[in-house]
């Protein structure tokens, strides 16, 4: 573990200028290439761009790489500015104090200004209301224009049964799809948020009628999608919001001691115990003494750590620009799929699910 | 040994295959458009000639310090292979598109390094249109359907025009300059006969008779806009090209309000520009006179170009 | 009552005989007539309640002003869709 953690570090060295942007005057040309072409499939480059330019050193950067930095700032900043007014827009069709709007991921983030705010790219909006404001909520939005894209009745059945969120929303006017939330985790699965628990502690952002969650619940809200969603590639952003996230609320002390609490009342012990170990064992994370050990060993049990942690470790790392997909790769996929299949859906259900996806993929009609 | 400078590069054009088909299964072909360097690699079927064909100005480089755009153009595993094969683009680990038809990799090399600029080069503002340059300043053919756009792009390239591109007005914000992306001019249909007939002498590549778009042939860039690849230039006047049957040569003023959508919502990359964008348009429709152009006749068009441009302010 | 006022950073060009108007509130760049960059001067100069934008438009103009609400009852919803204009008190988030 340790040799491999050695050749993880250096390999995501690159990541160090995103928070010292100084580091980034030092590469070669060649380095700079390498950057570019990861960074952008990674939705890095233009955080990198924006922590150049905040520190007045984009100028000094060559030209060529410099182009490319200036182009991913300028998407990313539409993206932003199209999620914000996406978000306003809603909250004026909305416009009634009784219901709760809650801000979730990149838009919470955004909506509390916090340092991974900048160099974000979005394509989607998150929020959630509750599951009994839901229905109201979603019609006030079809009726200002939202419309769901083309589903057939097995879909929607799918997302109103097993799923904690609507099918997505889109808009003519809006460049950006809405995904509206009544839970962090999916209903079917075998970890249960109890998402009243996490309403009970909401907190105001910068932008009237919108909330967020508390930072804890923030916190492990992120690790939980990390560690359960199904997207195999290029996740490494997602442990650098992680990152940053754990160093801006845990500047606070009272944050760490909160922190093991509230895993083990929402559940979600494992994924915050793969959180730390990631994001102290590959960005260096500062997480106080003792509490890492407890919540790592704590958290996570040797058998299960064994076979859990390289094949994360191998679905993590990203991909090098020219490198072809080993066959460790695919085999940590195959596993990593597998694994989230089974979580997600009792058998009863995942298997007719997944019969009829393979139907429709070969061009077949989708029921017998 | 020669000691007096640095040794001349070939063209494309001249290179023995065998070199080409070792850099694209190699390391790489690295093409140099002028806003942009492309490195291309694969071992599509056919390639190597097409290259040859449409880039047989450019100079031949198989290394380079620095690509934007990185290109796989390659047979798929598996049984695509031999059973209707196919060729798939490939980008930074990502595959954008559906397959192609093997024998029809220059046409997907090609859309697929557009649709890589559209979506990449956003410090620069790009415009959806031909440019062409003489004296210095530019001609803007905005694209719009059935304007005939590229071949009247193409049959100024050939009369004396230098060619920056015939698809992205690639126009700098900050310097307030054009740049080029020296790529192949595409025809479609009729107009590789028209093109033909205009000009015998002019290089056009093979022709791939089923693609989306119908039958698509490209004119190669001549050796004087490859030469001149990476020079920019200033902003002249904007025409908008409408082709029609029969008509006689109209050159019409028109007036900015007309020509602001004309330029600004079919850019690319106008909206992701915000305010810059939005400057930059207003700049452009200020500083250019703009016309409407509509013809029959490309020879007669291009003669009344040609007394625009020398009676241009 | 709710007071109007032009959001902040709009730009607004003359094109010929129509005026280019670029939001970055929204994004959107809108092609307007006279009367609609008429009512965004006005809400330059400060916010104003609607009644009195009516008001002035209408003496600015020499056009009665129940012309003059007809004409914003139509344009109104497309200029606050279009991010050139805000409710005060409910501008855009600050970023």
């Amino acid at each position: 573990m340790t040799a491999s953690t050695g050749k993880v570090v250096t390999q995501l060295a690159w990541l160090g200028a995103i928070r010292e942007p100084r580091e980034a005057l030092a590469w070669s040309l060649a380095d700079w290439e390498r950057v570019v072409r990861v960074a952008r499939r990674l939705r890095l480059l233009a955080r990198l761009a924006e922590s150049l330019e905040s520190a007045g050193l984009l100028e000094q950067v060559p030209v060529e790489p410099r182009q490319h930095l200036i182009a991913e700032q300028r998407l990313s900043r539409f993206r932003i500015a199209a999620m914000q007014w996406a978000l306003d827009r809603i909250r004026a069709v909305i416009d009634d104090p009784a219901v709760t709007l809650v801000l979730l991921k990149g838009a919470a983030y955004l909506g509390q200004g916090l340092p991974i705010a900048a160099g974000r790219m979005p394509s989607d909006v998150d929020i959630l209301v509750p599951l009994d404001q839901l229905a109201d909520v979603r019609a006030r939005l079809l009726a200002a224009h939202w419309a769901h894209t083309e589903l057939d009745e097995h879909d929607q059945r799918y997302y109103e049964q097993w799923s904690h969120e609507v099918p997505p929303l889109v808009h003519a006017v809006h460049p950006i799809e809405l995904d509206l939330h009544h839970n962090i985790l999916p209903p079917t699965a075998r970890t249960k948020v109890d998402a009243s628990l996490l309403l009970a502690r909401l907190r105001p952002s910068r932008w009237p009628a919108w909330q967020v969650f508390d930072p804890v619940d923030q916190v492990l809200h992120s690790a939980a999608h990390l560690f359960y969603d199904s997207e195999i590639r290029d996740r490494v952003r997602d442990l650098v919001d992680l990152d940053g996230l754990f160093r801006h609320f845990g500047a606070r002390a009272s944050f760490w001691d909160e922190l093991p609490a509230r895993a083990r009342e929402l559940g979600l012990v494992e994924p915050l115990a793969l959180a730390v170990h990631f994001c102290v064992e590959w960005l260096g994370t500062p997480v106080p003494d003792g509490v890492r050990g407890a919540l790592v060993d704590g958290g996570l049990a040797r058998s299960r750590r064994r076979w859990l942690v390289p094949m994360l470790g191998t679905i993590l790392m990203p991909q090098e620009p020219d490198e072809r997909s080993s066959w460790q790769r695919g085999a940590a996929s195959w596993l990593f799929l597998a694994r989230y299949h089974r979580w997600r859906m009792p058998w009863h259900i995942l298997l007719p699910h997944l019969a009829r996806k393979a139907r429709l993929r070969a061009g077949l009609s989708p029921e017998r | 040994m020669n000691h007096a400078g640095p040794t001349p590069v070939s063209t494309l054009g001249a290179i023995p295959i065998a070199a080409v088909l070792a850099a694209l299964r190699g390391r790489g072909l690295w093409i140099e458009l002028g806003a942009a360097v492309l490195r291309v690699q694969g071992d599509a079927p056919g390639l190597v000639a097409q290259l040859q064909s449409v880039y047989r100005c450019h100079p031949f480089l198989t290394q380079s310090g620095w690509a934007d755009l990185h290109v796989r153009i390659e047979r798929p595993h598996g049984l695509r292979r031999w059973l209707r094969p196919q060729v798939v683009f490939e980008s930074d680990g990502r595959v954008p598109f559906e397959p192609f038809p093997a024998d029809t990799a220059l046409p997907l090399l090609e859309w697929g390094t557009n649709w890589l600029i559209g979506q990449r080069l956003n410090h620069l503002l790009l415009l959806h249109s031909g440019v062409v340059e003489r004296g210095g300043r530019t001609m803007v053919l905005p694209a719009m359907p059935g304007s005939g756009k590229s071949t009247l792009t193409a049959a100024l390239s050939l009369s004396g025009w230098r060619l920056l591109s015939d698809e992205f007005g690639a126009f700098d914000p900050v310097e307030r300059m054009f740049r080029a992306v020296l790529k192949p001019v595409a025809l479609k249909n009729a107009s590789i006969e028209v093109i033909r007939r205009f000009a015998p002498e002019a290089h056009l590549g093979p022709e791939f008779p089923k693609t989306r778009k119908g039958t698509v042939a490209h004119l190669a860039a001549d050796e004087e806009a490859v030469r001149r690849r990476h020079e920019s230039a200033a902003p002249g006047a904007i025409v908008l090209p409408r082709w029609q049957a029969g008509s006689p040569t109209r050159l019409e003023p028109l007036a900015p309000q007309s020509v602001f959508g004309a330029i600004a919502f079919n850019a690319f990359n106008y909206k992701v520009l915000g305010a810059v964008g939005f400057d930059a348009v207003v700049h452009l429709v200020r500083t250019c006179p703009a016309y409407q152009l509509i013809y029959s006749d490309l020879a007669d068009a291009i003669a009344r170009l040609d007394e625009l441009w020398a009676r241009l302010p | 009552m709710p007071s109007f006022a032009c959001v902040p950073g709009t730009r607004v060009e003359a094109m010929g005989d129509l005026w280019a108007a670029f939001s970055p509130a929204s994004g959107e760049t809108l092609l307007l007539n006279d009367t609609s960059v008429a009512i965004l001067e006005l809400l330059s100069e400060g916010a104003m309640p609607l009644p009195a934008i009516v008001e002035r438009l209408a003496r600015d103009v020499a056009r009665p002003e129940g012309e003059i609400e007809t004409l914003l009852r139509d344009h109104w919803p497309k200029i606050i869709e279009a991010g050139l204009v805000c409710v005060v008190g409910q501008a855009s988030p600050e970023r």
